[in-house]
């Protein structure tokens, strides 16, 4: 391998001796990290596919004697032991709440961003930094009075009330504005010179351009919102709004826990975040070098 | 929509359109300023009315509810002053939590920033199999931590069930079983190793600030005949100092929530409150309990232990302001 064009590599070259054991005791350091960080949800997934056979031993043998996928039928479907009602329904609530949260975070955090950055007003700076310092207010403190006064207006055990709670951090706010003040204003400038109102040079020149930022802070807000435990099981009473995590109680009963259908619920409710934390993670990487978050 | 205007010529006749500007706006009897504030303040209302309504409004009510004996039929109860925080203060629990949750973040976020670190700058070496490690470095903070936990609960187990038991059984380690979660000297030590591996969005953050490294400064290291060690100790670790420092302070300011995920699935606390946190403290007595009142106090308590950091790193933060422009 010849000299790298972006920065040179700290390792001997590989057709060396040296460059080798280097490379050896890397891969050995990075695959007992991988076990640690993959090999639990390996485990999860082999449990899973404990064929009909599994004795109710709690918890069950790891490596399944058949294999099947029998339990994500019957959890998807509602037809396991304490179960009252298929997964599926659980799914759709989760897909809702994430969705829904991540448009009004966009939406509204992005209007924000931009004024932070670009508009000049009386309690500008003082509004920005206690739209930031919300990120010290963990949910903890928050979920007792949040159901009291949810309750006042008839938020509590409805889908907007669930929702509510995942769009008020000030993260969005301040990774739009960074991400705004590193865009020129020239274009902007220009629009609104001729004639175009405030909204219409965020909505046709500034949006088009922070898609990676947009991206960025619609993952992370999908993500949070879909593995969200806190807020659903305070703020659902009816069991047809539980989202997927608050779900998987189900299976932990008093007595016993049904750890097959367990591990395959987790399951599903885990591989469609990683397929897109994964898949999306060029976008993570850029939305934050770009807003300077990295610093 | 968007004219093709060079920017030369803007500045050049920006006078003479600025009347057209202020014709072509919608409120006529306000300054250029005025209604640039007033734009300002209505695109930021969205965001500032959610904040006053899910957090400024509450905090207040969970203020007045830490000052009175509330329940969950009875709510909210009789005034009773500074009855729960004198309650809290003479709390064992409480000071246990706050100990446990001090020990965790000593341990995790040191941690979290060796893994990081080391696994970003191993990466950047452009091993084999590097989009394999990357993504299985990122899969524990991907789904929901309570599902990690309830993973780890599950290796943990003192039978032929828990693989950690069975491994360490089957290489001789130990002779019988051990009760990992339910020994009141493991269970926390349990937990805290359990929630180790979460550094995935660190290592993404140093691998993004690792290809911004500018290539000259290693080359003259080169020239200057530093070896590797030297490189990584005084290049590339202190030019990484403006990231190093974001993730410890994001960190250290959302300590007080760290574990509660993991404790509520691993231990509910115990045994006998051994690896009790705060923020799972707040959820026990008002879920278990239904004391609101004395939860609203914790959860203050617990606020002002994050203020207490915050206001710990408001020093650093200002005399290392250079970094963050």
């Amino acid at each position: 391998m010849s000299a790298s064009s972006d920065g040179e590599l700290l390792f001997d070259a590989p057709n060396t001796i040296k460059g080798r054991l280097e490379r050896l005791a890397a891969h050995t350091y990075l695959i007992i990290l991988a076990a640690l960080t993959a090999g639990p949800y390996v485990i999860m997934v082999t449990v899973s596919l404990m064929g009909e056979g599994w004795a109710p031993v709690t918890p069950p043998k790891i490596i399944p004697e058949i294999w099947s996928l029998q339990n994500y039928i019957d959890v998807w479907f509602g037809q396991t032991a304490l179960l009252d009602q298929p997964f599926w329904g659980f799914f759709m609530n989760t897909i809702i709440y994430a969705a829904g949260a991540t448009l009004i975070v966009l939406l509204v955090d992005a209007l924000a961003g931009y004024a932070f950055a670009r508009l000049k007003f009386r309690g500008r700076d003082i509004t920005f930094v206690a739209v930031v310092a919300t990120l010290i207010i963990s949910p903890q403190i928050l979920f007792i009075p949040v159901y009291m006064w949810f309750d006042q207006f008839g938020l509590v055990n409805t889908r907007l009330g669930i929702i509510l709670p995942h769009t008020f951090s000030g993260f969005g706010v301040f990774l739009m504005r960074q991400f705004i003040k590193t865009l020129p204003s020239d274009l902007e400038d220009a629009a609104l010179i001729d004639g175009c109102s405030r909204f219409g040079v965020f909505w046709r020149v500034v949006v088009p351009m922070m898609k990676s930022a947009l991206v960025t802070l619609g993952v992370v807000t999908f993500i949070v919102t879909w593995n969200s435990f806190l807020w659903p099981i305070v703020l659902a009473r009816d069991s047809a709004l539980y989202n997927l995590p608050v779900a998987l109680g189900y299976f932990q009963g008093q007595t016993q826990t049904l750890w097959a259908p367990l591990m395959a619920a987790a399951a599903i409710t885990l591989i469609p975040m990683v397929i897109l934390f994964v898949s999306l993670q060029e976008y993570y990487v850029q939305g934050f070098t770009v807003s300077g978050v990295k610093g | 929509m968007v004219p093709n205007a060079d920017s030369s010529s803007l500045t050049a006749d920006f006078r003479k359109r600025i009347g057209r500007v202020r014709q072509s706006v919608r409120v006529e009897n306000l300054s250029l300023k005025q209604q640039e504030a007033l734009e300002g303040w209505l695109f930021v209302s969205p965001k500032v009315l959610i904040i006053l309504f899910t957090i400024a409004f509450p905090m207040l009510f969970a203020i007045y509810l830490s000052l009175t004996e509330s329940t969950l039929l009875n709510l909210p109860g009789e005034f009773v002053g500074l009855e729960n925080y004198a309650w809290l203060m003479n709390s064992p629990v409480w000071w246990t939590s706050l100990k446990n949750v001090t020990l965790m973040g000593l341990v995790i976020i040191p941690t979290n920033i060796i893994f990081s670190f080391s696994v970003a700058l191993l990466l950047r070496e452009r091993l084999r199999g590097s989009w394999f490690y990357r993504a299985a470095f990122i899969i524990p903070v991907a789904g929901p931590p309570l599902i990690w936990a309830i993973v780890w609960k599950l290796m943990l187990f003192p039978n032929p069930g828990g693989i950690v038991n069975s491994l360490l059984l089957h290489f001789g380690v130990i002779e019988e079983y051990i009760p990992f979660l339910s020994s009141t000297s493991l269970a926390l030590p349990s937990v805290i190793v359990s929630q180790m591996w979460g550094f995935g969005l660190s290592m993404l953050i140093y691998i993004s600030a690792l290809a911004g490294l500018p290539a000259s400064v290693m080359e003259s290291a080169s020239i200057d005949g530093a070896n590797k060690y030297q490189k990584i100790r005084h290049v590339i670790w202190p030019l990484m100092k403006p990231t190093t420092f974001f993730l410890v302070v994001i960190q250290l300011i959302l300590v007080t929530r760290m574990g509660f995920s993991a404790v509520y699935a691993m231990t509910g606390g115990g045994p006998l409150n051994s690896s009790m946190v705060p923020s799972y403290f707040i959820y026990e007595l008002a879920f278990n309990y239904s004391e609101f009142g004395r939860a609203s106090a914790t959860a203050m308590g617990m606020f002002a232990f994050t203020l207490l950091i915050a206001a710990v790193l408001y020093i650093p933060l200002q005399s290392d302001a250079e970094y963050y422009q």
